[in-house]
C-alpha cells in the first residue's frame, strides 16, 4: 500500500497541533492548581506542571510543526528557535523551582502537617548550611 | 467548595486562553484595518523602504532607520539622558568602594543552580549580541541588546554572589570607562560625516547616514567581503547599535552591581547618618 505523502503530512501536522492543544489544557490545569492548592510546596508542583507541560512539550511540537509546514527559509528559523527555547526551558525550570523551594525553606516556611524535616535537622546540627 | 472568586478567576483564565488560541488558529480575531494603505504608511514605504528613493534608509527594519537616521539626534539625546541618569545614580553612592573585601561572602546558590546558570551564561550574551548586530534587519537594536546583556550580570550577581563578580574585575572604573567609550563612539559617528565633508569642502549633515545627491559624504550601505555577495550593514545604523549596546550593557551592569551592595557599605560610602 502506498501512502500519499500529502495525506501523511496533513495527519502528522494535525497530530502535532492536537498535542500542542494538550499543552494549553495543562496550562489551565496548572493555573487552577496555583489557585487551589493548599500550601507553597504543592503550588510549586503546579508551577512546574505549567512550565514543562504547558511550555516545553508544546514548543517541541510547534517547532516540528513549523519545520514541516512553513516555507523554506522561515521553517528552520522558527523551528530552530522553538527547539532552542524548549531546551533552555527544560534546563532552567528545575533549577528555578529548586531555587524557589530552597528560598522558601530557608525562610522557615514549613507546611502545617509537616512531620519530618530532615533538612532542618541537618541544618541545626551543622551538617550542612 | 470553590467560592465565587475562584470560579471567576478560573473562568477568566479559560476565556483568555480560548480567545488567544482562537486568534492563533484564525490569524487574528477580526480584520484589523482597511487593507488599503493609509497615507502615512504610503509616505514611509515610498521613502524609507524604497531603494530608488533619495531618502532610502538602507534598512529593512523601518523603526531602526527612523530612530537612528531620520530622528537620530533625538536618539542621541535619549542616550545622553540615560548616561546622565547613570551618572546621577552613581553620584548618590560616590564614595562607595566596590572591592572584593566589602561585598559580602562569596557563597552564591547551590550547585544545581550554578551548573544550569553556567549553560545559560553562554546563551544570554550570544542572544544580546545577535539582537544588537541584527538591529538593522530585525526588531531590536543596541538598547534592547544591552538590556539583555545586563540580565546576565544581574543573574551572575544573584547566582554566583557579588563578591565573585567584583573579584573577576568588574570594577566601577572599568565599567564606567566602557560606558563612556560607547557614548564617545556614538558622538564620533554623529560628527564624522560633517567633519569629513567640511574638510572636503562639501555639504554634510550631523548624524548623516547614507550619501545624498546634494551631500555626497556618507557611510556605506553595503560592505562586500571576500565572498561574492555583499552584506547589508545600513551605513551608520550597525555602528550606532554596537556603540549603544556597549554603553547600555556597561551602564546597567554597573547600576546593578552598585544596588546589590550590602546596606552597611552603601550607608558608609554614601555618607548617610545612621
Amino acid at each position: 500500500m502506498v501512502i500519499d505523502p500529502y495525506v501523511l503530512t496533513e495527519v502528522l501536522t494535525t497530530l502535532l497541533l492536537m498535542g500542542a492543544l494538550i499543552g494549553g489544557i495543562l496550562d489551565v490545569i496548572a493555573a487552577l492548581g496555583m489557585i487551589r492548592f493548599k500550601d507553597f510546596y504543592l503550588r510549586l508542583h503546579a508551577l512546574t506542571v505549567g512550565v514543562i507541560g504547558g511550555s516545553f512539550y508544546p514548543l517541541i511540537l510547534l517547532g516540528l510543526y513549523s519545520m514541516i509546514k512553513l516555507p523554506y527559509p522561515s521553517n528552520y528559523y522558527v523551528g530552530g528557535i522553538a527547539l532552542t527555547t524548549a531546551f533552555f526551558i527544560l534546563i532552567t525550570a528545575p533549577a528555578g523551582s529548586h531555587a524557589i523551594a530552597r528560598a522558601a525553606h530557608r525562610s522557615k516556611h514549613v507546611p502545617k502537617p509537616a512531620v519530618v524535616d530532615r533538612l532542618r535537622e541537618d541544618r541545626e546540627s551543622g551538617v550542612m548550611n | 467548595m470553590p467560592d465565587l472568586r475562584t470560579f471567576i478567576i478560573a473562568l477568566s483564565l479559560i476565556t483568555v486562553s480560548a480567545v488567544l488560541g482562537y486568534a492563533l488558529i484564525t490569524y487574528g480575531l477580526a480584520p484589523v484595518a482597511n487593507q488599503d494603505l493609509v497615507k502615512l504608511s504610503r509616505v514611509y514605504l515610498g521613502t524609507v523602504f524604497n531603494k530608488s528613493s533619495v531618502l532610502w534608509g538602507a534598512s529593512p527594519e523601518v523603526v531602526t532607520s527612523i530612530i537612528w537616521d531620520y530622528r537620530g539626534l533625538d536618539t542621541v539625546y535619549e542616550t545622553t539622558v540615560f548616561f546622565v541618569a547613570v551618572i546621577s545614580a552613581l553620584t548618590l553612592f560616590r564614595n562607595v568602594k566596590i572591592t572584593p573585601s566589602n561585598t559580602g561572602r562569596g557563597v552564591g546558590m547551590t550547585v544545581i543552580v550554578k551548573t544550569v546558570s553556567k549553560i545559560v551564561f553562554i546563551a544570554i550574551p550570544a542572544v544580546a549580541v545577535s539582537i544588537t548586530v541584527h538591529g538593522h534587519l530585525t526588531p531590536g537594536g543596541g538598547f534592547q541588546g544591552g538590556s539583555t546583556f545586563s540580565v546576565a550580570s544581574l543573574l551572575m550577581i544573584s547566582v554566583f554572589s557579588l563578591n565573585l563578580v567584583v573579584a573577576r574585575g568588574w570594577s566601577k572604573e572599568k565599567l564606567l570607562s566602557i560606558r563612556t567609550l560607547g557614548l564617545l563612539s556614538v558622538g564620533f559617528v554623529a560628527f564624522s560625516t560633517p567633519l569629513i565633508a567640511s574638510l572636503l569642502g562639501l555639504k554634510g549633515y550631523l548624524m548623516q547616514n547614507l550619501e545624498k545627491p546634494w551631500a555626497p559624504v556618507g557611510w556605506p550601505a553595503e560592505v562586500s567581503l571576500a565572498s561574492a555577495s555583499s552584506i547589508l550593514v545600513s551605513g551608520t545604523l550597525i555602528v550606532l547599535n554596537i556603540a549603544e549596546f556597549v554603553a547600555v550593557s556597561a551602564g546597567l551592569s554597573l547600576i546593578f552591581i552598585t544596588l546589590s551592595l550590602p546596606t552597611n557599605v552603601l550607608e558608609e560610602g554614601g555618607g548617610v547618618a545612621r
